[in-house]
């Protein structure tokens, strides 16, 4: 029999596939388990045989990267020999401004992760075209993630868990446009909200409420999470450094950005905090 | 159903996904990676015709969305309506040129990856905004184009059949043994 005929032109194939793709797209963004565990059970089937062709192929590929970046290597690599020179420059004043820093956490008693239990992730690189805020990490439910989870590097706090699987979780990153986040300025004890405004720029934090043109906050003050009551991370994780403090007379409102301290364009291993708003952190 | 057809229809989709997730991103133009799903899909339909190609996008679609963050089902509904479209085409014969079949894979990819873009965002995506997207269009339909032989000729192999043979005046009614 005939079920495919190339012949047939039926409307309600089209039909049919518009239906069943919206069906998807809701079920997707309501969270439907099933849809995860096939999501699942895909990966792991497929991951490996890319991983292995990834492997086979390199000498291939690192050959061809070699041939199309040439340019590129060359001009990096005389970037990265003025960088070294900078760095070398840099790396006294930055190792007073961490001792700095890290004296001032103390001062206040900041405790960065709280005692509480941690998990290590590796990140899974999934390298397309289209850049993502997100990043996949080989740890799940197995290993006692949870959604809303804050993900921290050394350097300080990169996202929360978005959404988690059994062995792995996607981990939304805090320059995500729209991403909202409570912090507290260092020094100042100003308590705002950060949102996330893109890949590569500083969070932008609005003072409304007692906001003068004579404002403590510094460039170069250190930002951290709040931990209002509520608030979907625990208090005083590193989120990063005021890079740029105005005031607009019009609306009388202090708008600061935060550059954050963690690298969120080069993760590789994160730390993903078991901490959830309603204290639920084991499976 | 024909098992052989099936296992076919699998094998090359698994070649296609591996290749796509493992290898094309390492072998970029421009710093733009080719993005052959789609034009698997396109050539599953200019080959196959419109219900194969419809449904094999659609089914395609939705396994290349469980390996990225964009919702699941965008995929889908791009390949399966790009299937659907392909296989019109193929009804007027286009697949016979392997120039036209290029042509039609390029351009098939441009509007693709165009109306995942626009979709994508309307779902709200705002990610995809950050993405250098003419030069990811334009190159991608540039490099599928060229590989349009390739998957023409994958296509070809996964139905097993002239697709054309069971038209008209070439024998209608044809079985094709699926």
């Amino acid at each position: 029999m005939a079920v495919l005929d190339p012949r047939r032109r039926r409307r309600s194939t089209l039909i049919l596939l518009l239906l069943t793709s919206i069906t998807l797209l809701s079920l997707d963004y309501q969270g439907f388990a099933p849809l995860s565990a096939v999501q699942s059970g895909v990966r792991s089937l497929v991951d490996p045989l890319a991983g292995g062709a990834d492997s086979v192929t390199s000498p291939f590929t690192n050959a061809w990267k070699s041939f199309t970046d040439f340019d590129d290597m060359e001009a990096d690599n005389q970037r990265l020999r003025e960088e070294i020179a900078e760095l070398r420059a840099m790396s006294i004043q930055s190792s007073a401004a961490e001792e700095a820093l890290r004296d001032l956490l103390d001062e206040i008693d900041i405790d960065y992760v709280g005692g509480a239990e941690t998990v290590i992730g590796q990140v899974i690189e999934r390298p397309g075209n289209f850049q993502s805020y997100s990043v996949e990490i080989d740890r799940g439910t197995n290993d006692g993630l949870r959604e809303g989870m804050p993900v921290v590097t050394s350097a300080g706090l990169v996202g929360r868990v978005a959404s988690v699987q059994d062995d792995f979780a996607e981990v939304r990153l805090l320059h995500q446009d729209g991403f909202l986040l409570g912090i507290r300025v260092i020094g100042t004890g100003d308590i705002a909200l950060a949102e996330g405004q893109g890949l590569g720029r500083d969070l932008e934090v609005t003072v409304a409420e007692g906001a003068s043109e004579n404002t403590d906050i510094e460039v170069g003050a250190p930002v951290v999470t709040s931990g209002i009551q509520g608030s979907s991370y625990p208090p005083d994780l590193a989120v990063g450094i005021i890079s740029d403090v105005s005031f607009d007379s019009a609306s009388l409102e202090l708008k600061a950005r935060v550059k954050p301290v963690a690298d969120l364009g080069n993760l590789r291993f994160v730390t993903v905090i078991l901490w959830t708003v309603d204290g639920e952190s084991t499976p | 159903m024909n098992g052989g057809w099936a296992l076919r229809v699998v094998s090359v989709a698994v070649l296609v996904l591996v290749v796509h997730l493992g290898i094309a991103p390492d072998l970029r133009f421009a710093g733009v990676a080719a993005e052959l799903p789609i034009g698997l899909a396109l050539a599953a339909g200019l080959t196959g015709g419109v219900e194969r190609g419809a449904i094999f996008g659609f089914v395609f679609g939705f396994v290349v969305d469980l390996f990225l963050f964009t919702p699941i089902g965008l995929s889908a509904l791009i390949f399966g309506v790009g299937g659907w479209i392909a296989g019109h085409v193929f009804m007027d014969r286009l697949e016979e040129s392997p120039l036209l079949s290029a042509v039609a894979i390029g351009a098939g990819t441009a509007a693709g990856l165009l109306a995942f873009v626009i979709l994508g965002l309307a779902l709200g995506e705002a990610s995809l905004r950050e993405a250098p997207i003419g030069r990811i269009i334009v190159i991608s339909s540039f490099i599928n184009a060229i590989a349009a032989f390739a998957l023409m000729w994958l296509a070809h192999w996964m139905w097993a059949v002239d697709p054309l043979a069971g038209r008209g005046r070439l024998g209608a009614g044809r079985n094709f043994g699926l």
